[in-house]
């Protein structure tokens, strides 16, 4: 302690009275199990989650982007990129022993799928799928287990600890719960996607294929987040994608949430429809605020477990001009769906939409009787 | 080849997994039948598949043709049968009304059942279920990004049905052991990767709370045009303009700003730091500009309180950052007020007043800017 000057250090810099004993008692502790001044200093934004990301691969060590490179047979090149799809800053100087290398060699692992003699960058468009899918996946795991971890008044010391125990109970058992996760998407995944002869003959993926999208849009959103504080509208956001994800079950699939609206996705536009029906039912159910519901179909691509074509951008023009509690359709989703019953149609009028040429005849649908046997 | 599919089909009955299939296609489906059989897969598990082409791959994967019931998991695992249940619509597995019923795939209820580990770390059922929602949705992505590429590169033209599922088997079987470690490195790097802008503060720790609502910066970056262009060129052509504008963001974007996701024909980005962030969309502006046949972009910033959630961000700022570049003309970058006033007198950017202009769902006027690049003419 005597020998290393914290302070001369710069790192309590900014804070005063209680919070700047707490953090020098905090620095004192972390050099004592072995945490370096560097590897201190290094993490201006938060010293006491060091312990917790010790445990989980950071262990300081730095190295240059060349060292990666050779350690993992990358090309500099690739690596620099891929550096940047996991969202890590832009290396300038290939020696600069900056990288952390757990990250360095984390990046490198997209290296399985150029062994696969796929194209770098359909490599690199891989991970930044994965970077910003799971991405979203490890900040709520954090929220969540931050939120065990804390109590009033705890001091730093107390969190550092806390994080790492929940990090050390988490690590064994991380890698077998993403492999079994993963493997069971990607079976799902083969059986949602045939590859039809056609495509065989061809030699190339699955296109365009006909679907039905949906939109669910919290009517009044903007004006709400001007009234309601950011957590709150967080809720209500959150609660609006729980509910889509309940009514979401094969055929339909929820693709994502989008602020104030979900968007969901099916191959068959009767159970879309339906559960469209029901999300607009579990909303009022749960006290949020009215749902306008649109749904179009027509050719559309997927990628990346998004998807693009014209019936996403109707779609949302759609729910933009349905009133707030109302479910419309175009004209498209009214063919498609044909004589399914369950459903009440009543015509609402034909609409220009922005960005469509000629008018969309739209039709409001209700919950009509039961389907007869 | 035409004599032996004959043979086989004497003796089993494939009739039915041929139907609507008739001449060359009959007689590949006929081969992929019977070298599946040979494999050990039943003609049950190839009528139940949409694609038989692909059991060898899913077997791989753990598409055991093994089946359980949700009672059975939970008494494996020692989780209650509700939240089993729960998890598994989290997951967007396929629901099982009656728990006794056999027709759980086993390899997926046991996945399910990892969540257990949140369960052990003192999480509570809610975050369970919260948690499980967005690792499956981000699971799911990933895989589908990952197949769509593994597809690619086994699809040759002229493939026969066999020769697809030999391929496709031969790779799954090389790359899955990889996947998992792949996924858990990713995982890992995000999870050390707290950004500055989650941090707790002082404050939130005295109060035992987690971080709260934040001040910082939104932007959107918008393709304008999107819904017609969407109208008359192929889906394809629409996804490779989103996919190159998400590159071109995802490559000018580094910390201290984050790109946060793309939604369709926009990208959105939030940082702390508003002339980080302004200097960002100007070079997003910029390069989209040097793209031949790329259409123009919009671009709106509003900073203000907001609250991040699963890596997502809401509040008002990024509402208003939303309708500021609605109102965006092409090929310009529009603020609010509350990033003008925060971007202050720092170097490299030269401004014009853009008017006052009433959005929707704000209340009163917002005032608006135009930023530039300084050195721009």
């Amino acid at each position: 302690m005597a020998d290393v000057d914290i302070e001369a250090l710069g790192l309590l810099d900014g804070l005063e009275g209680e919070a700047r004993e707490e953090r020098a008692q905090l620095i004192a502790w972390l050099l004592e199990r072995g945490f370096s001044i560097d590897h201190i200093r290094a993490s201006v934004a938060a010293p006491l989650m060091l312990p917790a990301y010790r445990v989980l691969g950071d262990d300081g060590e730095l190295v240059s982007a060349r060292e990666v490179c050779e350690s993992t047979g990358v090309e500099l090149e690739l690596l620099q990129r891929l550096q940047r799809a996991v969202g890590l800053p832009c290396i300038e100087d290939p020696d600069a022993a900056v990288l952390l290398r757990a990250d360095g060699e984390a990046a490198a692992r997209a290296k399985i799928f150029l062994e696969m003699g796929i194209a770098p960058d359909d490599a690199v468009a891989v991970m930044r799928v994965v970077i910003e899918s799971l991405g979203h996946a490890a900040a709520i795991m954090r929220e969540a287990a931050l939120k065990t971890i804390l109590r009033p008044g705890a001091t730093e010391i107390e969190l550092a600890e806390g994080s790492e125990q929940l990090a050390l109970q988490a690590t064994p058992m991380l890698g077998p719960m993403m492999d079994d996760l993963l493997r069971m998407v990607l079976r799902h995944s083969f059986e949602m996607e045939a590859v039809n002869a056609a495509e065989r003959a061809a030699g190339t993926l699955p296109g365009a294929r006909p679907v039905t999208v949906a939109f669910a849009d919290l009517a009044g959103f903007t004006r709400l987040g001007e009234a309601l504080p950011a957590e709150e509208l967080e809720h209500v956001a959150s609660r609006l994608a729980e509910l889509a994800h309940d009514v979401a079950f094969t055929p339909v699939r929820f693709v994502k949430s989008i602020g104030d609206a979900v968007m969901l996705v099916s191959f068959d536009s009767a159970p879309l429809l339906a559960a469209m029906l029901d999300l607009a039912d579990a909303a009022t159910a749960n006290g949020l605020p009215r749902l306008r519901i649109g749904l179009a179909s027509g050719c559309a691509v997927t990628r990346a477990g998004d998807w693009f074509g014209s019936p996403v951008n109707i779609a949302s023009r759609v729910t933009g001009a349905a009133r707030p509690g109302t479910l419309l359709v175009a004209e498209s989703t009214r063919d498609a769906v044909a004589n399914a019953g369950g459903f009440d149609w009543s015509p609402a009028g034909t609409r220009r939409l922005k960005g469509v040429s000629g008018e969309v005849k739209l039709f409001r649908v209700t919950r009509g009787d039961p389907p007869s046997r | 080849m035409a004599v032996y599919v004959g043979a086989v089909a004497e003796n089993v009955d494939i009739e039915g997994l041929l139907d609507g299939l008739e001449g060359q296609a009959r007689a590949e489906r006929a081969e992929l039948v019977e070298w599946l059989l040979g494999r050990g897969f039943s003609l049950e598990q190839m009528r139940s598949e949409v694609s038989p082409m692909l059991l060898p791959a899913g077997r791989i994967v753990g598409n055991d043709g093994q089946y359980v019931s949700a009672r059975q998991i939970c008494d494996e695992t020692g989780i209650d049968l509700e939240l089993l249940q729960a998890i598994q619509r989290a997951l967007g597995m396929p629901r099982a009304d009656d728990p006794d019923a056999v027709i759980l795939l086993r390899s997926d209820s046991e996945a399910a059942a990892r969540a257990k580990i949140f369960i052990d770390m003192g999480l509570n059922r809610e975050q369970v279920i919260a948690v499980s929602r967005v690792l499956g949705h981000g699971l799911a992505q990933t895989a589908e990004a990952m197949r769509q590429v593994v597809l690619e590169a086994v699809i040759q033209p002229g493939a026969t049905e066999l020769q697809l599922a030999q391929a496709y088997e031969g790779l799954v079987q090389q790359v899955s052991p990889l996947l998992g470690p792949l996924c858990e490195d990713v995982l890992r790097i995000q999870l050390r990767h707290t950004l500055e802008t989650e941090a707790m503060s002082v404050a939130e720790r005295a109060a035992g709370t987690v971080p709260g609502a934040r001040n910082v910066s939104v932007a959107f970056a918008d393709l304008v045009g999107f819904t017609r262009l969407g109208e008359a060129v192929p889906p394809e052509e629409l996804e490779n303009l989103a996919s190159r504008l998400s590159n071109l963001a995802h490559d000018l974007v580094s910390p201290p700003v984050r790109f946060i996701k793309t939604i369709g024909d926009a990208v959105m980005l939030v940082s702390t730091d508003p002339v980080a962030l302004l200097r960002t969309v100007l070079e997003l502006l910029a390069g989209a500009e040097k793209y031949h046949d790329f259409p123009q972009l919009r671009i709106g910033l509003a900073a203000g309180c907001a609250v991040s959630r699963a890596g997502d961000w809401f509040g008002s700022p990024v509402n208003v950052a939303s309708r500021v570049t609605g109102v965006a003309r092409p090929d310009t970058v529009l603020v609010s007020e509350s990033v003008r006033e925060a971007v202050g007198e720092a170097d490299g950017f030269s401004w014009s007043f853009a008017g006052s202009r009433r959005l929707k769902g704000v209340k009163g006027e917002v005032k608006l800017f135009r930023a530039r690049a300084a050195d721009e003419d």
